[in-house]
C-alpha cells in the first residue's frame, strides 16, 4: 500500500494543520486520475445517444439563442458572419464551464458516503468534477471545426493559443466550483443559488453579444467577471481579430484570486465535512 | 523512537447538539433555520452560543499500541468506539488531544467504499483499491489474486449493480484483504456476510497478525476478541473503562451487560443516541428501539441494533 500515506503522522485538533498539502495532493494524483476516470466511465452509461450528448447540448442552445437573441432581439447584426457560429463557439466552453461549476459544487455533497468512510484529500473531489467535463469539451470542440469547415471560416493561426482559454476557464471553474462545493456542505441552500448563478452569469460575459456593445466606461467593471476575458480570448484564438488584451489580463488576474480565496476557505472547513455533510 | 505504533494522547471529541432537536412549530424552525448561518457565524467567532449543548463522545482518552498488537476495542453502543475510528481514520478532527501513528496506515470503515454500481467488477477494483491508498501498479500486480480470493473470476467484467449481494461483499472484501498497512484498523467489517465470509474475514486477521502487522479493530463478538487479540480495551460513555487482556476486558463488558448498574452500562447512549448516527436520526426518525435490545442480550454478531441503522441509513440515500 503505499506510497500514499506517510510513515508518520500526527493527527491533531482542526486548525492545527494549514494551508493545501501540495505534497499530499501530489501523493494522491492516482486517485485524481481515477475519480476523473469513474467519472468519464459513467456518465452515459446506460444512454442511448452516448457521447452526442455532449454536441446536442451546445446545438440546441445555440439554435434556440440564435432564434430569440440573434433574430428577435437583433443581436445578429453585431456580427459579422454568421451568429450561430459566434455564438457556437462562445457556448461550446461556457457549456464546459458551467457544467464544471455545478457538477463540482454539488461534488462533495454526492460523495458523502466517501467523506464519511475514508481519507484523502477532500480537495480531489470538486477538481476531479472539472476535469472530467474536458472530454465533452473535446468532443463539442471538433464539431466545432466541422461547423467551421461548413461555414468556409478557416481557423485563424492564433487557434494555436486556445488551450491557454481552455486552461484559464478551468481556472475559473476550480475556484467557483470549490468554492461552492464547501459551501453546499454546510448550507444546501447554495444548490439553488448555483443554478440561478451560474444562469445570470451568463448574461454577464460576452456569449451571445460582442465586447463592443459595452459601454467603455463599464468595461473595467465587467472585465472583474473572469469569464470575460476567456470566452473573448476563446473566441478571438478561433475566429481570429484583434486580440482583446486588457481583458484577457484582467480576466487571469481575478481568476487567481478567485481560486486562492476559494483555496483558502476550503482548507480552513475541510476537515469539518465528514461532522456536517 | 518508541516502538508504538498507535499512541493516543488526551483525546476527546465534542459533537455540539443543535437546538433544532426541540423545536416544534414551523415557524419556530423557521425561525431557527433563518437564524442558522447567523448562529453559526458567532459559535466560530468564539462566542458561546446558548442553544446548543455539547456533547462529549470521547473524553480524554489514551492509550498506546505496540506495534505488532492486535488490539480490540469493545463497548455498548455509544461509547465512543466509530468516533475514535474516525478520528484514528482522519476522517474527523480531535476537538482536544493527539494522535501519532507510526508506519503506514489503511483504515477500512466498510467494505466497498466508493464502489459504483454501474462500473464492472474490474473496473471497480481498481477503484476501490485507489480509494483505499493502492496505487495503479501495486492493483494491477494484485488483480488477480483478488478475483480469485473474490472467486469472481466469470463475474468480472459485468456491472456490479448485477451481482448479488454475496458476490459484492465478496469482492470488495477482496480488495480489502490485499492491502499490506504496517497499521490496520478495522470497524465491524466481520459481521457483515455470511458464516463463510466471517470465517474468511477471520483468517484473514489471522494472517495480518501473524506477518507482525498491528492491527486495531473494533468488534461486538467477544469469541473473536478473545482469538485475536493480544490486548483489549473496554470503552464506556466515551471513556477507557477498563485495559487489559481479551479475557479481563471481554469480562467486565459482559458483565456490565448482565447488570447494567456496574461501571455505569454506558449510561451517555442510553440518553444520547450514539454520536455518529446523531443527526441522521434526527433527520429521518429512525426508530428508537435499538438502546433497549442492546442492553439485554451479549451482542454476540455485532446484533445491537447497529445495522438496522445502518440499513436504515442506506436506504434514506
Amino acid at each position: 500500500m503505499t506510497a500514499s500515506i506517510q510513515r508518520r503522522l500526527r493527527i491533531e485538533p482542526a486548525g492545527a494543520w494549514q494551508g493545501a498539502h501540495l505534497a499530499e495532493l501530489w501523493r494522491y494524483r492516482e486517485l485524481l486520475y481515477f475519480f476523473v476516470w469513474r467519472d468519464i466511465k459513467v456518465r452515459y452509461k446506460q444512454t442511448v445517444l452516448g457521447a452526442m450528448w455532449a454536441i446536442i447540448q451546445p446545438v440546441a442552445t445555440t439554435l434556440i439563442f440564435t432564434i430569440f437573441f440573434g433574430r428577435l432581439g437583433g443581436l445578429s447584426k453585431q456580427v459579422n458572419g454568421s451568429y450561430s457560429l459566434f455564438v457556437y463557439v462562445g457556448l461550446s466552453l461556457w457549456t464546459f464551464y458551467a457544467n464544471a461549476v455545478s457538477l463540482s459544487a454539488n461534488s462533495l455533497v454526492g460523495s458523502s458516503h466517501l467523506i464519511s468512510k475514508v481519507y484523502f484529500p477532500r480537495l480531489l473531489i470538486p477538481v476531479a468534477a472539472i476535469f472530467s467535463g474536458l472530454v465533452d469539451f473535446a468532443i463539442s470542440f471538433a464539431f466545432l471545426l466541422v461547423l467551421m469547415v461548413f461555414y468556409r471560416v478557416p481557423p485563424s493561426p492564433q487557434i494555436v493559443a486556445m488551450p491557454i482559454f481552455v486552461a484559464g476557464t478551468m481556472v475559473v471553474a476550480a475556484g467557483a466550483g470549490i468554492l461552492f462545493s464547501a459551501l453546499v456542505v454546510s448550507y444546501r441552500d447554495f444548490r439553488y443559488v448555483i443554478t440561478f448563478v451560474v444562469q445570470l452569469w451568463l448574461f454577464g460575459t460576452p456569449v451571445l453579444y460582442t465586447l463592443d456593445s459595452i459601454p467603455a466606461q463599464w468595461r473595467l467593471v465587467y472585465g472583474l467577471n473572469p469569464m470575460v476575458g476567456m470566452i473573448a480570448g476563446f473566441r478571438t484564438a478561433v475566429l481570429g481579430g484583434p486580440w482583446p488584451s486588457a481583458l484577457i489580463a484582467a480576466g487571469f488576474v481575478t481568476a487567481s484570486i478567485l481560486l486562492v480565496v476559494a483555496l483558502r476557505y476550503f482548507t480552513t472547513v475541510e476537515r469539518r465535512f465528514a461532522d456536517v455533510i | 523512537m518508541s516502538s508504538d505504533a498507535i499512541t493516543i494522547a488526551g483525546v476527546s471529541k465534542r459533537y455540539a447538539i443543535g437546538r433544532s432537536l426541540r423545536t416544534s412549530n414551523f415557524r419556530e424552525s423557521l425561525v431557527s433555520m433563518v437564524g442558522a448561518p447567523f448562529r453559526r457565524l458567532k459559535r466560530l467567532g468564539g462566542a458561546a452560543s446558548p442553544d446548543t449543548t455539547d456533547f462529549w463522545a470521547l473524553n480524554d482518552v489514551s492509550f498506546t499500541v505496540g506495534v505488532g498488537d492486535v488490539i480490540s476495542i469493545v463497548g455498548p453502543n455509544g461509547a465512543g468506539k466509530s468516533t475514535l475510528l474516525k478520528i484514528l481514520s482522519r476522517i474527523t478532527p480531535p476537538t482536544k488531544g493527539y494522535i501519532d501513528l507510526d508506519g503506514r496506515v489503511s483504515s477500512l470503515l466498510e467494505v466497498g467504499t466508493g464502489f459504483h454500481p454501474e462500473l464492472t467488477g474490474r473496473e471497480n477494483v481498481f477503484l476501490n483499491g485507489a480509494i483505499l491508498g493502492m496505487l495503479r501498479e501495486e492493483i494491477r500486480r494484485k488483480f488477480d489474486a483478488i478475483v480469485a480470493f473474490a472467486e469472481l473470476e466469470q463475474f468480472i467484467d459485468t456491472p456490479v449493480k448485477h451481482y448479488s449481494s454475496g458476490m459484492y461483499v465478496r469482492l470488495a472484501f477482496s480488495v480489502a484483504a490485499h492491502l499490506e498497512p504496517e497499521i490496520l484498523i478495522i470497524d465491524e467489517v466481520l459481521s457483515v456476510g455470511d458464516l463463510h465470509f466471517r470465517n474468511r474475514c477471520l483468517g484473514r486477521m489471522r494472517d495480518m497478525r501473524d506477518e507482525g502487522r498491528t492491527v486495531l479493530f473494533v468488534s461486538h463478538d467477544l469469541t473473536s476478541v478473545r482469538q485475536l487479540c493480544n490486548r483489549a480495551i473496554l470503552l464506556t460513555s466515551g471513556r477507557v473503562g477498563l485495559e487489559g487482556t481479551p479475557d479481563e476486558v471481554t469480562r467486565k463488558y459482559e458483565q456490565m451487560n448482565r447488570d447494567p448498574s456496574v461501571g455505569n452500562a454506558g449510561s451517555a447512549d442510553r440518553v444520547h443516541p450514539p454520536p455518529h448516527y446523531h443527526l441522521r436520526r434526527v433527520e429521518h426518525r429512525v426508530r428508537p428501539a435499538a438502546p433497549a435490545r442492546a442492553l439485554g442480550d451479549v451482542p454476540v454478531h455485532g446484533g445491537d441494533g447497529r445495522h438496522d441503522l445502518c440499513h436504515h441509513e442506506r436506504a434514506q440515500r
